[in-house]
């Protein structure tokens, strides 16, 4: 181990900590394990480093663990992410060693993640377990993990890069704690002061505007009452082809008028009374950004948006596509467009694509979003060195798809619409055709365009009329949200960021107020958002949160002070828990009734050790795992099963044949399978036995 | 007071805010689809809404009020 007098290089994750020493040492780098934890070091130019990384937030915000029921609580400090929760136990480990590194350490570099969120990381490590030298360290910039992106963001490192992105990410996770924690407080102490058991309800900064876009949707889907129109629409035909085209009027909303049309065309003749064509462009989509990429996953291969952002940081790990946590949808040319395709045209996969856009000059498109941290999300060009499993290989070649795409013509398209009289009534009828390919051919099967050819006919042709159609339809509720257009929402109405947004979806449905996709809200949930918006209506509004975004942006530009927008923030929250507390026991009832009943929900079925109690899941607070426990569990009954802990629970509607415990349909993928929780079932002991047979029969 | 559909707090007809709502969007639906088909009974009405595809949850549960003749 060095000495001293070496630079100490900050990472964000190890992974990135071994590319960033693989290229700076370019294959002499030597690694160490230092109480479990990844160091290492290297020479360049003559001058030592020695690369650690952070794996994570290594500190986080608390109160002076106060006791969990006391709130208002507005006075924070951050503390070494062990303290503030029990399972990040190994920073306690890490910042112990950054702590001894920095000692014998003479220059410091930051290289985490270049975002709000990696700046919070590298500022808090420099502030508190480096001694305070986040003033001088210089920060590295990169929005890929090649080795060329970092040997430059090495060479160009400044001091003082970046200090807007920290001071926001600091106040962003203060105003959060801040938030969380005074309104889940409240809300629990109001429900446990007026109901019996121990219940938590927690309600978030972005959660609040969240749910309340979910609950308003559910409760219009929930009220609605379906009313008739009808559709008018003939057969025609002409010189043997058949062809169908509807009423001009669209929609009728009497039955006598939608009849009427009918019986004046039954068995007339049509003549085309108007033809037109016209021909129009669809230029190509711009790049990627976070949100882009996460709904275009979602919609080819339903892939959760957390899912999506998981998927591709593991690509950018591996070099392969640039940082994926960006709002950008521009690529600028210093990104180096041919060497990319260059490097994309060694596969056969995107050889000829990449080779006949090589053959021209290269001029993608470009979106109207900027990020001023990274480029929208891109391929590096390099080819993986691992084989890619099939979640990672797809999301890639979507990435690759649409980057190609940016680069294509636009498509040109001919749209051919045709009008039909009838004896006075107007029919119509229209095609799509595709003229020339453009960007549609590199975006492969991820494009959906509409293609139907119109029926070949002139201006003033006639043609018999078949038959003519009056059917009833209903008008139908909107749609849920499915966890794209859910996130498409937020971006749209500017509540929280491209990297917490998919999370904020997963803490609504961990917490119980929503369920499934498409998304429904629960009773809980519709509880919740009823007590928010009448007791603290700020709290659920899009307003307060955008605002609040908005001040953040600013303290990201350095034109705001965090510490003005967290003073706003806890004047704001401060009235609102007031009213919060001033109707303590009125909230305590309703939400305790919504919260009992999600108990119930959640039980599988009668006990059967003794016969009075419910089964229910319950979720441990230690290990956080699921489980079988018997309600009468304070009465002394100690009926409890494990559960599969990944996938949907539905109880069956017979108990098991063999045992008598309630049996549960799992389901993970496509399909649910059936299983007895009773651990010790005959049936499971027949099954192990069979199969401990066969194994010592091979 | 509590609803008599749903156990939620409720105003003044005995029904919570959103079965009363329900309840008011079912009758103005009445008067739409008796225009859209000329005339129709109230008892065919509800037999059609109940198992309309669209139909909201709220909505079904004041229908089958309604028929058990349980009305609030």
């Amino acid at each position: 181990m060095k000495a001293s007098g070496y630079t100490l290089i900050l990472c964000e994750k190890p992974d990135a900590a071994r590319k960033v020493a693989d290229a700076l040492a370019e294959g002499r780098a030597s690694t160490v394990k230092i109480n479990g934890v990844e160091v290492i070091e290297f020479d360049r130019g003559g001058v030592d480093y020695v690369v650690c990384s952070a794996a994570g937030h290594l500190y986080g915000v608390s109160d002076s663990f106060s006791g969990r029921d006391s709130f208002p609580v507005f006075d924070l400090e951050w503390y070494p992410a062990g303290l503030v929760d029990k399972k990040l136990g190994g920073a306690q480990r890490r910042i112990a060693l950054i702590g001894n590194l920095a000692k014998n350490a003479k220059h410091f570099i930051n290289a985490c993640d270049y975002d709000a969120e990696g700046e919070t990381i590298g500022e808090n490590v420099m502030r508190y377990a480096c001694g305070g030298v986040q003033g001088s360290a210089l920060r590295a910039r990169f929005s890929t993990l090649t080795s060329e992106d970092i040997i430059a963001s090495f060479d160009e490192a400044k001091a003082r890069v970046g200090q807007g992105l920290a001071d926001a990410g600091r106040t962003r996770h203060v105003l959060d704690f801040i938030w969380g924690i005074n309104l889940s407080r409240a809300l629990s102490t109001a429900v446990n002061s007026s109901s019996p058991g121990y219940k938590t309800i927690s309600m978030g900064r972005v959660q609040g505007p969240t749910l309340a876009f979910v609950v308003q949707r559910e409760t219009e889907i929930r009220g609605f009452v379906p009313t008739p129109y009808w559709i008018v629409s003939g057969l025609f035909e002409k010189g043997g082809m058949n062809f169908t085209a509807s009423s001009a009027i669209g929609r009728f909303s009497k039955r006598t008028d939608a009849e009427a049309v009918r019986n004046a065309c039954q068995g007339q003749e049509g003549v085309v009374s108007e033809l037109t064509k016209t021909v129009f462009k669809e230029p190509p989509p711009p790049p990627f950004n976070t949100g882009d990429l996460q709904r275009e996953a979602y919609s080819a291969f339903a892939y959760s948006p957390s899912k999506t952002l998981q998927l591709a940081e593991r690509l950018y790990l591996d070099a392969l596509i640039s940082y994926p946590r960006t709002s950008s949808q521009k690529l600028p040319p210093s990104i180096g467009y041919r060497r990319i395709l260059s490097g994309l045209a060694r596969t056969s996969e995107y050889e000829a694509h990449a080779k006949e856009l090589l053959s021209e000059p290269l001029s993608p498109r470009q979106g109207e979003k900027n990020d001023k941290a990274h480029p929208a999300i891109y391929p590096t060009g390099d080819l993986p060195r691992r084989s890619l499993p099939l979640y990672e290989k797809r999301v890639f070649d979507l990435i690759v798809r649409r980057f190609l795409a940016c680069f294509g013509s636009d498509a040109i398209r001919e749209r051919t619409d045709l009008k039909i009289d009838v004896n006075g009534n107007e029919f119509r009828v229209s095609g799509r055709s595709t003229l020339r390919l453009g960007w549609l051919k590199y975006y492969g099967k991820y494009e959906s365009r509409y293609e139907r050819g119109a029926p070949k006919l002139l201006k003033g042709d006639l043609v018999k009329v078949i038959r003519v159609d009056c059917e009833e339809k209903l008008e139908q509720p909107l749609p849920r949200y499915n966890l794209g257009s859910l996130l498409d929402r937020m971006e749209k109405e500017g509540i929280g960021t491209k990297a917490t947004r998919a999370e904020t979806i997963s803490t609504l449905g961990a917490r119980g107020y929503i369920t499934g996709d498409p998304i429904s809200a629960t009773e809980l949930g519709i509880s919740v958002f009823e007590v928010m918006e009448e007791y603290c209506p700020k709290i659920v509004s899009v307003e307060l949160t955008r605002e609040t975004e908005k001040e953040l942006d600013e303290v990201e530009d350095g034109k705001r002070d965090g510490a003005d927008v967290i003073a706003r923030a806890i004047s704001e929250l401060y009235g609102e828990i007031e009213h919060l507390k001033s109707g303590e026991n009125k909230v305590g009832g309703e939400l305790g009734q919504a919260a009992t009943a999600r108990i119930a929900q959640e039980s599988i079925g009668r006990c059967p050790v003794c016969k009075t109690g419910t089964l229910v899941v319950i979720r441990s607070r230690k290990t956080k795992k699921r489980f079988v426990g018997c309600s009468n569990y304070e009465n002394g009954c100690r009926a409890s099963a494990p559960l599969p802990q990944r996938g949907w629970i539905k109880p069956a509607a017979r108990p098991c044949s063999t045992c008598g415990w309630p049996v549960i349909y799992v389901r993970r993928g496509r399909y649910p399978w059936k299983l007895c929780v009773n651990i010790s079932c005959e049936t499971k002991v027949g099954r192990k036995n069979a199969v401990q047979t066969l194994q010592k029969r091979v | 007071m509590q609803c008599k559909l749903c156990k939620r707090e409720s105003e003044d007809d005995r029904l919570c805010r959103y079965h009363s709502d329900a309840k008011k969007a079912l009758r103005k639906g009445y008067v739409t689809w008796n225009d859209a088909l000329s005339s129709i009974s109230w008892k065919e009405y509800l037999n059609r809404v109940k198992t309309a595809q669209g139909t909201g949850q709220w909505v079904a549960e004041v229908i089958a009020m309604e028929e058990t003749g349980d009305s609030a």
